[in-house]
């Protein structure tokens, strides 16, 4: 029996606003995240991984519209809450860090202060006690000396130490849904390792959720339960992660673990992917990927293929993904199409 | 014995910091590149690569020790002596959005160093459209602006203008950093393809140690301003000999399952400015020992490899 999701989202579709036409930059995205699970989220620059965590953390600015489908939190669909119950969602209920810590921070403001204000603004403590905590934050957050750093200004600190104050104040109200946009991309790779470490340590401390948006794969591998790949605006591929990395249902997801270069071998001739991706808001005819994909056939080009699921959790919007796994064409039939979330 | 067409010998740069102190950003560095070979420089930020790659082009002065560019001392020629000698070393940056004019059609983006050349108009029409073709641009990219092109066409057109001069080497200065994955991928193989047909040499600094390893023969890492170990592409990746460097392989998420990780290296890399003595890694060294803390480790020949550390291995 699994546990219902603390974020289920269906068939979510967002569109910008430029000029006088809107502009859909995501399209019928749906997956879950369950409670102390890390789902990560991987895809290229204008994949759409960041405007799903906006989207759900309903921080489009004035341009961005949601235009279909819903984001549950804890059962209940968000997508049409007033902007005043979002406020008290937000930091309580699911909380988000950004890549550059520095930009998130307000460099006019002690580190401790910037703390103990989420505690006193949404857990109503006391000046006193919200600074004790905020403290004790810190430190759960791998700070040395929390007392004294407390005081110090963003400016003060390595961009290592700022991210841990970022994840101090995410996890101040002990979230259920953790979003982590690019959280270690700034940093440094020894320092990096700390960060993850850390991170993979508070699901299982809170037992939150955590949603991990990421370009790196090796991030991913290091990180995740299940992934989703992205691709120009949609949900190309869903798997566990041993499943994924094992035999990937999606020719981009194979493609892109292979154009990795590792340090740990020298190859002669990297694969790459020939080309760009497309603008989610002129997509190319059928599949999104067909221009790319080395395994494009007739149908790739004339038909958009379906997010369809498979046995062991893998979702893949692949009009071959039953070759890519290994099954036989029979087996297209047990083969649900699907649109909803994950099973 | 092929000959070194660059050479840095014990090159130090200080920049002056608050309080009369000096930040020492490249200290005692060593290091020559032969002709047709590639060297990767890898280190965290601060490390000093940029300003290594900086004096190495010499748009920075060393505070001391000598640059050797063909042979030639350069290091105390004046900008007018340093012109027509700039054409065979060039550069390509990690942001091509704003290394290149968005004013400028990109075949004149490409022409603009054979300027210096005195050629005929028809034969720098040529030559760009021959380096155009050879970094896998179309042929009608010429006509076109920056902004027209996606972030690693650009990036072809930042390699296109280094090439253009028919320089003996390039420096890459995180390259390809900014750009995706899949599109990374097409970048390092035109790198290396490039490389191994006109055989030139070239410098190649970056974070990034899976790109490193992919278009590098040598590879320098850099702790602290400091070279602390350097060796063939394949020794230094595969048999670490410096603690520095197996944490920095360590601490790499590969994407595979199932690694074997380490415990992460404690701490972070403390300010040039406050480099700890003798020893710059011992705060953070699994290995340190009372000597690491006392006497400073020398850059030690330890099996035709570079290691500076008092117990390699």
């Amino acid at each position: 029996m699994t546990p219902s999701p603390v974020l289920a989202v269906t068939d979510l579709g967002v569109a910008f606003r430029t000029g006088d036409s809107d502009h859909p930059v995501l399209s019928n995205v749906s997956f879950t995240i369950a409670p102390s699970e890390i789902l990560g989220i991987v895809g290229e620059s204008g994949s759409g991984k960041s405007v799903t965590a906006m989207a759900v953390m309903r921080l489009l600015g004035p341009q961005g519209r949601i235009t279909g489908g819903t984001v549950e939190l804890d059962g209940a669909d968000i997508t049409a809450l007033p902007e005043k119950a979002m406020l008290a969602l937000r930091g309580r209920t699911v909380a988000m860090i950004f890549q550059e810590p520095m930009t998130s921070l307000n460099p006019l403001l002690t580190v401790g202060f910037q703390i103990a204000e989420v505690l006193r603004e949404k857990l109503l403590l006391g000046r006193a006690e919200a600074r004790a905590r905020a403290v004790t934050l810190m430190r759960n957050a791998g700070i040395p000396s929390p007392v004294q750093r407390a005081d110090d200004y963003p400016h003060m600190l390595s961009g290592g130490m700022r991210q841990r104050i970022m994840i101090a104040i995410a996890m101040a109200c002990e979230p259920r849904l953790l979003i982590a946009d690019e959280p270690t991309t700034a940093l440094d790779v020894t320092i990096q390792a700390q960060i993850l470490d850390m991170m993979a340590e508070l699901r299982h401390r809170h037992g939150a959720a955590i949603m991990l948006i990421t370009h790196d794969m090796g991030v991913i591998a290091r990180m995740a339960d299940r992934v989703l790949v992205m691709y120009a605006g949609e949900v190309v591929e869903c798997a566990p992660i041993a499943e994924m990395f094992a035999r990937p249902a999606h020719p981009y997801t194979r493609l892109l673990m292979a154009a990795i270069p590792t340090a740990r071998r020298k190859v002669a001739n990297l694969p790459s992917i020939p080309g760009v991706m497309p603008s989610p808001g002129r997509p190319p005819s059928g599949c999104r990927f067909h221009p790319r994909c080395p395994m494009a056939i007739d149908i790739c080009r004339t038909r958009p293929p379906l997010l369809r699921a498979f046995q062991a959790g893998r979702i893949s919007r692949c009009h071959r993904a039953e070759e890519m796994l290994g099954l036989q064409p029979t087996d297209t039939l047990a083969a649900t199409a699907m649109l909803g979330a994950a099973p | 014995m092929t000959a070194s067409v660059l050479a840095l010998e014990r090159v130090r740069r200080d920049f002056p910091a608050a309080g009369g102190r000096a930040l020492r950003a490249v200290d005692d560095v060593s290091l020559s590149l032969a002709s047709g070979e590639t060297i990767g420089i890898v280190g965290e930020s601060g490390c000093g690569k940029s300003t290594l790659a900086r004096i190495i082009l010499k748009l920075l002065p060393a505070t001391s020790g000598r640059l050797l560019w063909a042979g030639e001392d350069v290091t105390a020629l004046s900008e007018r002596m340093m012109r027509p000698r700039r054409r065979h070393i060039q550069a390509v940056f990690q942001d091509p959005v704003s290394s290149l004019n968005p004013r400028m059609r990109v075949a004149d983006i490409i022409a603009e160093p054979l300027r210096q050349l005195r050629l005929s108009r028809s034969t720098v029409k040529e030559h760009v459209q021959q380096t155009l073709a050879l970094v896998g641009l179309p042929a009608n990219s010429g006509e076109r602006f920056p902004h027209a092109f996606s972030g690693g066409q650009r990036q072809r057109i930042a390699i296109a203008r280094a090439l253009a001069v028919e320089p003996t080497i390039v420096v890459f200065d995180e390259a390809t950093s900014s750009l995706d994955v899949s599109v990374q991928a097409q970048i390092l193989n035109l790198i290396a393809e490039v490389q191994a047909r006109l055989s030139l040499s070239f410098i190649f600094i970056s974070h990034n140690l899976g790109a490193v390893r992919h278009v590098s023969g040598r590879v320098a890492v850099m702790y602290l301003g400091r070279l602390v170990e350097e060796a063939e592409e394949a020794a230094l990746f595969d048999e670490p000999q410096h603690p520095y460097t197996q944490a920095l392989l360590a601490a790499v998420p590969e994407p595979v399952l199932g690694q074997r990780r380490p415990a992460p290296l404690p701490g972070e890399v403390p300010s040039a400015l406050d480099r700890p003595p003798a020893c710059h890694f011992h705060p953070r060294c699994p290995r340190a020992q009372t000597r690491c803390r006392e006497q400073d480790p020398a850059l030690r020949d330890i099996g035709g490899r570079l290691v500076r550390c008092h117990f390699p291995g």
